[in-house]
């Protein structure tokens, strides 16, 4: 059963399409990254999935279906959706206090949570007084007081300062590593390469492309990074020898060479290099950035 | 249960409904400690010249003139009634009493009728902040993460609301009430306070707790639909005056006899006494009925809306 199964999700505002039959299989366990530009659909796909707003298509949450379904899943999603939200008038802890209560839970799991955000010491004070850093990290001390099994982030990097956001990271891998599923939003790339396990792109309301950031980084590789024993005459030589047999050649750092090969010519390089008596010390694929994958993913979507 | 828990202790938290309740209490601790200073009987005498010196209610000499109650006179059907003599004009002292003395027993019926319309309008705020202040950034859409069914939601909120207005109401009663009797028992009189008489008051005081619950009821489903608080607080000072303007009128007093507001006011006060009046329901029954039937349909109304709408 996948955590989060969305078929076919169309949304508009007023004519602008913001959904355009999104389709998103999110499997359980791991960290699940959904990126995507500015006004590409995140935040309105999240919104669904909490049932703040209605969209046509189906969703499925933990094998239910959403919104009708979601209050017998609700302990068992904690979510962040945009600005975490709370009574301004009330102290954090209060505010958790009232989320707790309607729920049932013991009120050790409020000082629980806010431990585990590191909010302990300002939890009696008003959350009008918060700053955006603290504030997200009561949105997200709301979230594990559910203890839940799915856990939906929007853009939980929002506000924090850098050992903020490496906290976020190393809880968001903790709770996965406990067999949870994390499915977080953000528009940092490098926290999403750092974190998820599986991505999926959106642009313009559509999916346009989604799997293991791994797969994401190879889909397309175009480039190799080449070394040669020896010093530099002897790259300069393979750099001839690969220009001769048709091959875009670049230097690389140190003493490699970058060559533009897809992969079906790969065995052409080493053939190429070995004919002459050169023998490789490394043959790798240069990998594309997450950064270089989303552009390439999300330009002229139409 | 636990969602109504949670309602009641976010409504008691909630720095309008602390500010309020304080105001209130400390509005009614210094009417009672004026009414307390202000509590004495007195008498002061006006020299005039009268025809004839009447045989009753003379209250004895003062500086070696007769002294005469007026109290008794006007009793009595005043002084021409006694027949004068033709005598010369006789200079007598008239002892004009004035009774400011705290009396609960008598009074304190009618300064509950009064609270009552009072607490209609306390309602109205209590219960048009509630929930509009929730919506934006406050909190709603964050409930909504933990009770997504939004009718159980609202439903626990209208409970609350009902039930913290009407407990609001009875501790300023009450507050008030023990201010007038300690009042009463220092500097005036407690006749008339027995059980009965505090069977009734308990009476009145439910009547006036339904009206402040009536008023938070339809006011929290007005912010609910409205989303501001200043709008939901805006429509129901509107009706208030778009009632009094209709109720005058022949053909819109049908309209404005059954307003909410009316209704409420109506339950609040216990005036029934008048058709045309302002609160001028007939009865209990039919002014909770008014009041009761605009409650539950803009409730109905909320929640139907409340439902259907995105929450941001």
């Amino acid at each position: 059963m996948a955590a989060i199964e969305v078929r076919g999700l169309r949304k508009s505002y007023r004519g602008v399409v913001a959904l355009d039959g999104l389709d998103l299989t999110v499997p359980e366990g791991g960290v699940f990254g959904f990126l995507g530009p500015n006004g590409a659909g995140k935040t309105t796909t999240i919104r669904a999935l909490v049932g703040h707003l209605r969209a046509s298509g189906s969703i499925s949450v933990l094998g239910v279906d959403v919104p009708g379904g979601l209050g017998s899943v609700i302990d068992r999603v904690g979510a962040l959706v945009e600005q975490p939200s709370f009574f301004p008038g009330f102290s954090g802890r209060t505010n958790l206090q009232l989320l707790a209560r309607s729920r049932g839970f013991p009120f050790e799991r409020v000082d629980a949570a806010l431990e585990a955000v590191g909010l302990t010491d300002r939890a009696g004070s008003r959350f009008s007084g918060y700053s955006l850093g603290m504030k997200q990290r009561l949105g997200v001390a709301a979230v594990l007081l559910k203890d839940p099994q799915l856990l939906i982030l929007d853009e939980p990097s929002n506000g924090l300062d850098p050992a903020g956001m490496a906290e976020m990271r190393t809880m968001i891998r903790r709770v996965a590593a406990e067999g949870r599923t994390v499915f977080v939003s953000s528009h940092l790339l490098s926290e999403v390469q750092q974190t998820c396990d599986h991505v999926a792109v959106v642009a313009r309301g559509r999916c346009v492309a989604t799997g293991s950031v791994r797969d994401l980084l190879r889909g397309g590789v175009s480039r190799y990074r080449v070394v040669v024993p020896g010093g530099e005459p002897e790259r300069n030589d393979a750099s001839a020898l690969l220009q001769q047999h048709g091959f875009e050649v670049y230097a690389g750092d140190g003493l490699s060479l970058v060559v533009g090969a897809d992969a079906e010519r790969a065995a052409d390089v080493t053939r190429a290099l070995a004919g002459a008596g050169i023998w490789l010390a490394e043959l790798s694929p240069v990998e594309r950035t997450l950064e270089e994958a989303f552009f390439e993913l999300t330009r002229d979507q139409p | 249960m636990r969602l109504l828990a949670t309602e009641l202790r976010r409504f008691s938290c909630r720095r309008a409904v602390r500010w309020l309740v304080g105001l209130g209490l400390l509005v009614a601790l210094v009417i009672n400690v004026v009414q307390l200073v202000r509590s004495e009987e007195t008498v002061t005498y006006r020299r005039q010249e009268v025809p004839s010196v009447p045989a009753t209610c003379r209250a004895g000499e003062r500086e070696g003139l007769p002294v005469i109650d007026q109290d008794c006179l006007n009793r009595e059907g005043g002084f021409f009634t006694y027949v004068p003599n033709q005598d010369a004009p006789t200079p007598v002292l008239f002892a004009d009493r004035r009774d400011r003395q705290v009396r609960i027993g008598r009074t304190f019926v009618d300064t509950i009728a009064g609270m009552g319309v009072a607490l209609s309008l306390l309602g109205v705020l209590l219960g048009s902040t509630f929930l509009a202040a929730e919506f934006g950034a406050s909190g709603f859409g964050t409930q909504l993460l933990f009770e997504p069914r939004r009718w159980l939601l609202y439903a626990a909120k209208v409970a609350a609301v009902a039930v913290g207005c009407a407990l609001v109401a009875v501790l300023l009663i009450a507050w008030t009430g023990l201010g007038q009797y300690v009042a009463s028992a220092l500097r005036g009189s407690t006749d008339g306070v027995d059980g009965a008489w505090l069977v009734d008051r308990a009476g009145n005081t439910a009547r006036a707790a339904a009206a402040c619950a009536l008023g938070g009821v339809c006011a929290l489903a007005v912010g609910a639909l409205a989303r501001r608080t200043v709008v939901a607080v805006g429509v129901f000072f509107g009706l208030v005056i778009a009632t009094g303007f209709l109720i005058n009128t022949s053909w819109g007093r049908p309209l404005g006899r059954n307003s909410p507001m009316n209704g409420i006011f109506a339950v609040g006060s216990g005036d029934f006494s008048n058709a045309d009046n302002w609160a001028g329901l007939a009865s209990l029954g039919g002014a909770l009925l008014v009041a009761g039937a605009w409650a539950l349909g803009l409730s109905v109304l909320a929640a139907w809306w409340l439902s259907r709408s995105e929450i941001r």
